[in-house]
């Protein structure tokens, strides 16, 4: 999760753990919703990039 | 903002229900998306790692909050979270599944596919097993939610073994349906058992087993 840009973490974070959809997020952010549902498919793209990187060593 | 950006989010159950079933929909017919999906499912399974690893639970906590302080009024709907539990042991095995292709096809065939119903399941409910050479599938329709603050957690019943073993696969139903893979070798167990539990499951269980599907 580190590796992430903080916006992306952000959101990953507020769905996953807190539950929020990406309309609430957005609400609460202050931003649109479908830049936020792009965070997430981004995030969770590079964490999966990640784990393979990490499961090949 | 085209339907195929909402992967992530469907993954991470943040799409709004209306939303949920329009992707849900696109998803059947739409080879692209399932496959995005299964791949990005397998990062999602691992985000409890991730947090494990690089953010403990109560900094965790303090930031969400923060972000979330203001309006008091929860969701409004009820949410079943992805488990936080989740091992990394099942986040592991997930993710090398995934790897080497496994996931994607698996629910598509039917090869080699026993279907197992529960001998005993709350009224109402309908759970089944699917057995498969190398894992087994807890499927649940219509199933109540766990009492409040408790998660349902699947338990192995082997032969000559009086208590039954417990798994890490803890789950709560979605609009009473839940999916759970079940790993281990299940070659000597006589019955998959569940139970309700305190999060993050027990070592025994704690009440009688709700459903019971006997191999």
């Amino acid at each position: 999760m580190e590796s992430l840009p903080p916006e992306q973490v952000q959101v990953i974070e507020l769905a996953y753990f807190g539950g929020f959809t990406h309309t609430e997020i957005a609400d609460r952010l202050g931003a649109p919703g479908g830049p936020i549902k792009g965070r997430m498919r981004l995030g969770l793209q590079k964490l999966r990039a990640s784990l393979e990187g990490a499961l090949a060593t | 903002m085209s339907v195929h950006e909402s992967t992530g989010a469907y993954v991470l159950d943040a799409l709004p229900p209306d939303e949920r079933r329009e992707f849900e929909a696109h998803l059947e017919g739409c080879e692209a998306c399932r496959r995005e999906v299964e791949q990005l499912r397998v990062a999602a399974d691992a985000l409890p790692v991730g947090v494990t690893q690089y953010a403990p639970p109560p900094a965790l906590k303090e930031r969400l909050m923060a972000q979330v302080a203001a309006p008091a009024a929860p969701p409004a709907r009820a949410r079943s979270r992805r488990p936080q539990w989740f091992g990394w042991r099942s986040a592991l095995a997930l993710a090398c599944a995934a790897l080497i292709g496994i996931g994607i096809g698996r629910a598509l065939s039917g090869d080699d596919v026993q279907r197992l119903q529960a001998s005993v399941a709350p009224a109402g409910a309908r759970v089944s097993l699917e057995m498969r050479d190398d894992e087994s599938t807890l499927i649940a329709r219509d199933l109540p939610a766990p009492p409040q603050g408790r998660v349902y957690q699947v338990w192995l019943k082997r032969r000559g073994v009086a208590a039954p073993e417990p798994t890490d696969a803890l789950f709560t139903p979605r609009d009473g349906r839940a999916e759970v893979d079940v790993t281990g070798d299940l070659g000597d167990v006589e019955a998959v058992l569940v139970t309700h539990e305190p999060p993050g499951g027990s070592r025994a269980p704690t009440v009688a087993p709700l459903i019971s599907i006997t191999t």
